[in-house]
């Protein structure tokens, strides 16, 4: 006899027990303040790679000594660069708050053109980081540009790489705010079933469960199934609060990233089991557990197209034939360690409840 | 090998013993935690399993209920093998503590199990409510588990343990630990469950309390049994009944008292023989007074060999 209602019992059980856990609770209220404010938080921190990503940004203000190829360099890349007679003059404007920054160019001091250039910014605060990284960024360009124009000393031929990759808002957003928040209820998942199974296990309560007509397979199933229905509707919720912050995803990727990410829980949910059941020590079993999990996902991350592009590829409607395999990749991977889980619980069901060994 | 010997389903008729244990033998790599374990349990009965830590006795209760598979000999109750899964579902099992979830409070955690049960809900809330009120017990507040004092956790276990409406009930040390009056409550409770037709199988370190109420008790020392059967049964089997015998003549072996002559014998053989001996003498028994050895006793008898 089969009891199907046993295992929703302990689903329903479960699923209720997560929002009394205070500190998935908490979990779960930062993802959604990251969600919610995502429009916020990416204009803070994309603005570190990409200044002009902020809304009603105005480029910071340069003063230096007279002219110079750097300034000139600076200039070109749109900053606001102020001339001086002189490096007490130019000094006295950054001092007085007439520019944010202060760059003194002296040189050449030698036959190979070396030149020395003091750069002097405000004290630690959001202006000199955004000032730092704009006056940086230019001074890269210029480094380049000499590097091209001097390559002709070098012994050997330097190797050329085709194209820039710029971090800006769109790749901060893509390729790290939704696969961070798309993850995280993965991983989160996972770890409450461990959680949950091995306070069964240190608690004493599992063979209580087990003397009803509850089986093993059916204890683990509705562990992991509950605590894998937090993903999906993790994930909607994630992707809904984005969409409010003007971030949006098509319907299509929308519904393959979801259906990405249970499978992915219910994978992790089914390592957690095992590892839970083996090691029967909550501490050891997260920690097992995390390893175990970044270490697939580092594993995952050697195919041409991994589980955190695809979740890129899919929120930015890039979609190619690659990103389906990798879907479809994962609901076989789940189905089959299912098939696994089943298997080695059939066999286990007596050892688990009573703990022998 | 372990045999099948029944039939699922399987039903007893009556007059059947409820319980039937035959050569069970337990081993644990080359340990065995018992060997050869054989009795049988009737029907409504409350049946005492005791002996010293490491004699068996929580294998035995787990083997019953159906937590772990015996390494021989057979288990059969109500004519199912403890590997049914219908076997599950007529019995009722509370372990020797009272593991329960703290964040849950008594209600839902009973309505869970009703769940798993497949109880309807009507039929568990009355089934709580009787269970409740049978032990004394009020937690209609929505106070957590974590919070109630051991007593009543015990009693939030022991109703859990009835939810089902079960045929036996299979309790470790249900009144361990407890203050004496609770614990009178649960034997008190137990005792009526048994008049209500229910099996109970009940292990116990407090021996008076399995002499309170067993009707009869397997005694096990190592992973065998010792002596089983009523107290009387084990008494007489044990030679635990004393005879303190007084005359009005000295005899062999006889010390002087208030009364007269005096001397206690384990064998009612040896009263008759002392009977001769004064009637040669032109004397005569005044008294023989019978003392029944306390169950704690014959334990720690049998525990010292």
């Amino acid at each position: 006899m089969v009891s199907f209602s046993a295992l929703g019992a302990i689903a329903k059980k479960e699923f209720v027990g997560i929002f009394r856990e205070r500190t998935i609770l908490l979990a779960i209220v930062i993802q959604v303040f990251v969600a919610a404010f995502s429009s916020f938080l990416v204009v803070g921190l994309s603005a570190l790679v990409d200044p002009s990503a902020i809304p009603d940004y105005t480029e910071p203000v340069v003063a230096t000594n007279g002219t110079s190829r750097a300034a000139e360099v600076l200039a070109a890349e749109g900053l606001d660069v102020r001339y001086y007679d002189s490096d007490e003059n130019a000094r006295a404007a950054f001092t007085q708050g007439a520019a944010d920054a202060l760059m003194l160019v002296r040189g050449p001091l030698d036959e190979n053109g070396t030149f020395d250039v003091e750069l002097v910014l405000p004290e630690s605060d959001m202006l000199a980081t955004l000032t730092l990284t704009q006056v940086k960024n230019a001074l890269e360009v210029y480094e380049k540009e000499l590097r091209e124009e001097r390559d002709g000393r070098l012994v050997q031929e330097p190797l050329y790489v085709e194209g820039d990759i710029a971090a800006g808002q769109f790749s901060f957003v893509y390729a790290l705010l939704i696969p961070l928040l798309v993850f995280l209820p993965v991983i989160i998942s996972g770890g409450l079933s461990a959680d949950s199974l091995t306070e069964e296990v240190q608690r004493g309560t599992l063979p209580l469960l087990l003397v009803t007509p509850a089986n093993a397979t059916q204890v683990v199933e509705g562990k992991i199934l509950a605590n894998t229905a937090i993903t999906p509707l993790l994930v909607v919720a994630w992707f809904g609060l984005l969409a409010l912050n003007g971030f949006s995803i098509p319907w299509s990727g929308l519904f393959f990233i979801t259906v990405l990410a249970t499978a992915l829980a219910w994978i992790g949910g089914i390592l957690a089991a095992a590892i839970a059941l083996a090691v029967r020590d909550r501490d050891r079993a997260q920690v097992l557990f995390a390893l175990a999990f970044f270490l697939v996902l580092g594993l995952a991350m050697l195919l041409p197209v991994s589980p955190v592009n695809a979740v890129t590829l899919l929120a930015a409607d890039s979609v190619h034939r690659g990103v389906h395999l990798v879907v479809l990749g994962s609901l076989v991977a789940s189905l089959v360690g299912w098939g696994l889980l089943r298997s080695a619980l059939r066999r286990a069901g007596r050892w688990m409840a009573a703990g022998e060994s | 090998m372990m045999a099948r010997a029944t039939t699922s389903h399987a039903q007893t008729t009556p007059g059947d013993p409820f319980v039937v244990v035959e050569g069970l033998g337990k081993r644990y790599g080359a340990n065995w935690a018992m060997k050869e374990l054989t009795f049988d349990v009737r029907p409504g009965e409350i049946f005492g399993i005791i002996g010293p830590n490491g004699a068996g006795k929580s294998t035995t209760i787990k083997i019953l209920a159906g937590l772990i598979a015996p390494t021989t000999g057979t288990v059969t109750v109500g004519g199912l093998q403890v590997e049914d899964p219908v076997h599950k579902m007529r019995i009722g099992y509370l372990p020797e503590e009272s593991p329960l979830y703290e964040d849950m409070t008594p209600l839902s955690y009973l309505r869970f199990f009703a769940e798993l049960y497949e109880v309807p809900r009507d039929v568990a809330d009355r089934r709580i409510d009787d269970s409740l009120a049978a032990l004394k017990l009020d937690v209609r507040d929505e106070k957590k588990i974590g919070d109630l004092s051991k007593g009543m956790r015990r009693k939030v276990a022991i109703a859990r343990s009835l939810i089902n409406d079960p045929d036996l009930l299979i309790y470790d040390e249900p009144a361990s630990g407890l203050d004496p009056v609770a614990s009178a409550y649960i034997l008190d409770l137990v005792q009526e469950l048994s008049r209500r037709g229910k099996t109970v199988v009940f292990s116990a370190h407090n021996l008076y309390h399995v002499e309170r109420i067993c009707d009869r008790v397997l005694i096990v020392r190592q992973g065998s049994v010792i002596a089983q059967g009523t107290m009387a049964e084990i008494r007489a089997s044990t030679r635990s009944t004393r005879y303190t015998v007084t005359t009005d003549v000295p005899f062999m072996g006889a010390e002087e008292t208030a009364r007269g002559f005096a001397m206690t014998v384990t064998d009612f053989a040896e009263v008759h023989g002392i009977e001769e001996q004064v009637k040669d003498k032109g004397g005569r028994i005044i008294d023989v007074r019978e003392e029944e050895v306390s169950l704690e006793e014959i334990f720690l008898r049998h525990a010292a060999n």
